[in-house]
């Protein structure tokens, strides 16, 4: 497993409360080689906690241990808090669920995309110009010099999803922590979002660490699929064994979903097994 | 005209444009509709096709609409009455109440964070001067399958699909014929959406009220209606059952789009 660019070994995220420390992720255990690579889970599973215990964004009074969280042979641990600023966009991204909230509704576009290519590169205001517009035709916006001219807010979803994207490539990072970066859009585009990841990743050679609640989706889009319960990962498979799942929970949650091949009078609904987050 | 007759809900050129001077848009553009009493109807269609527009325009939140609305053979007066200024502070409109009531995506959003769940299943009770509270909101929370011992929660003490529960209490609790569903499950993870989508189907068969969800999970519609209708732009482009639908019947290019990311 030494080829592996993040290696997380026995990963534990605790939040100090009044009453005690209560557990949110409990030694969870992954390599993430160049591939795409889902955790899927419901809300509360502490799928979004994982990624973000990676880049160090969690709140002060998380506490975070593990064996090893190593990325591209840097001991994230031992970090100093500015080795994780370097890293965090330059070679570690990350992609937030909704752009209306990721993004500065006060500045333009073009401006806040050129903050990040700044960040990459020393260049002058003209070179930025053509770059941030370069990088917006890179994700298929069809006009960049008239929206690196726009407001956030006037942007629809799709469009503010590809900014983001657009942002991250500035920077020419090896990994990419998309969190839930395609539901709070519509089916028609979410489409064609998932198609540009799946582009850049392939051209870039990225890996990818796709975070979601939609089994359906990493189904065809991923390469691997790790299933969290209760902060645990319950099963770890390759995407296209998914149908052949062999945890109860993994299972619930497929059958849960309401299909149009096979229609059902009543769906099943998921009894939750006490077991299923024990070790 | 004999078949609108006998439908619960009658959509006739259902206009309605939002916006002032130059920005004015013509959001709805001539929807027709006919939902037979006990029928569960959906509508479909991306952000910005105006099928949440249908809806609030059904619930009386807009009434500067043009067309005809009948509900259970009344009338629904929008136009002229609704474009009259003022007309947003008129008397609310307690019969149609009665009649309609709908149920909002975001359950996080749509109960008073400040009231518990009887307060906020007492409200219509009182607006409407109904007697019994105590035991018309132990009987609708029976309904929904929630603990009585609920009533005195905040939303913030429950879950996303206990208050999607209580949101469907709320709305049941004036026994309305028709509700109107925006969404009501899109916020919600798949597991508590099963069992949301398992509630309202019982409800509909126990009670025989008549549904109009809107969705843009065309799973969630085909599981729960019997018909379904497809817009874009403000209009209705297809018109079909979910038999025909499953059957791969659909002829319009966009429905077959929607059918397409659904199935892949």
């Amino acid at each position: 497993m030494s080829n592996a660019l993040l290696q997380v070994d026995q990963l534990n995220v605790a939040y100090r409360g009044a009453d005690g420390t209560v557990p949110v992720v409990k030694g969870v255990s992954f390599t993430l080689g160049r591939e795409k690579l889902a955790v899927v889970g419901e809300s509360g599973s502490g799928k979004t906690t994982v990624g973000r215990a990676l880049l160090r964004l969690l709140p002060r009074h998380a506490q975070v241990s593990a064996q090893a969280l190593r990325f591209d042979g840097i001991d994230l641990l031992a970090a100093s808090d500015a080795q994780m600023s370097q890293l965090r966009g330059r070679r570690v991204s990350m992609i937030m669920q909704d752009p209306k909230y990721s993004l500065n509704p006060v500045m333009t576009v073009g401006a806040q995309i050129g903050e990040a290519v700044l960040r990459a590169d020393a260049l002058g205001r003209a070179e930025c110009r053509d770059r941030v517009e370069q990088l917006l035709a890179r994700v298929h916006i069809r006009e960049p010099g008239r929206v690196a001219q726009q407001y956030p807010h006037q942007l629809s979803g799709g469009m503010g999803q590809r900014v983001m994207i657009a942002m991250m490539l500035a920077q020419k990072p090896r990994l990419l922590i998309a969190d839930e970066p395609t539901s709070a859009l519509d089916v028609s585009v979410r489409q064609e979002v998932l198609d540009l990841l799946d582009e850049l990743v392939a051209e870039q050679g990225l890996s990818l660490l796709f975070i979601t609640h939609d089994l359906n989706l990493v189904g065809r889009f991923c390469d691997r699929v790790l299933v969290m319960y209760a902060g645990r990962i319950v099963e770890a498979l390759q995407a296209s064994a998914l149908a052949e799942a062999q945890h109860p929970y993994t299972r619930a949650l497929l059958s849960a979903v309401p299909s149009l091949k096979h229609r059902r009078a009543t769906l099943p609904v998921l009894q939750r097994d006490p077991a299923w987050s024990e070790p | 005209m004999s078949a609108a007759q006998d439908a619960y809900l009658t959509v006739q050129a259902l206009s309605l444009e939002l916006g002032e001077g130059e920005r004015r848009r013509a959001v709805l553009q001539g929807v027709d509709l006919e939902i037979a009493p006990g029928q569960a109807f959906g509508l479909v269609g991306e952000s910005g096709s105006g099928k949440t527009t249908v809806l609030r325009c059904l619930a009386g939140q807009y009434r500067h609409w043009q067309g005809q609305v009948q509900i259970a053979g009344q009338p629904l007066l929008g136009g002229q009455r609704g474009a009259r200024p003022g007309a947003w502070w008129s008397r609310p409109d307690l019969a149609h109440a009665r009649r309609v009531q709908m149920v909002f995506q975001d359950p996080y959003g749509s109960l008073h964070p400040r009231h518990t769940v009887f307060t906020a299943l007492a409200e219509p009770l009182r607006v409407h001067g109904l007697d019994d509270v105590g035991q018309r909101i132990d009987r609708v929370l029976g309904q929904v399958g929630l603990p009585l011992a609920f009533k005195d929660r905040f939303p913030h003490q429950l879950s996303g699909g206990q208050r999607q529960r209580v949101a469907i209490a709320r709305a049941l609790i004036l026994q309305p014929g028709l509700l109107l569903l925006d969404e009501p499950t899109s916020a919600l993870d798949v597991s508590v959406q099963a069992e949301v989508l398992n509630l309202l189907s019982e409800l509909r068969r126990q009670h025989g009220l008549t549904y109009l969800l809107v969705s843009h999970d065309l799973g969630v519609v085909a599981h729960l209606c019997d018909r379904l209708a497809v817009m874009q732009q403000g209009a209705i482009v297809e018109t079909l059952s979910t038999d025909a639908l499953c059957a791969g019947a659909a002829q319009h290019p966009y429905t077959r789009t929607l059918m397409a990311s659904a199935e892949a």
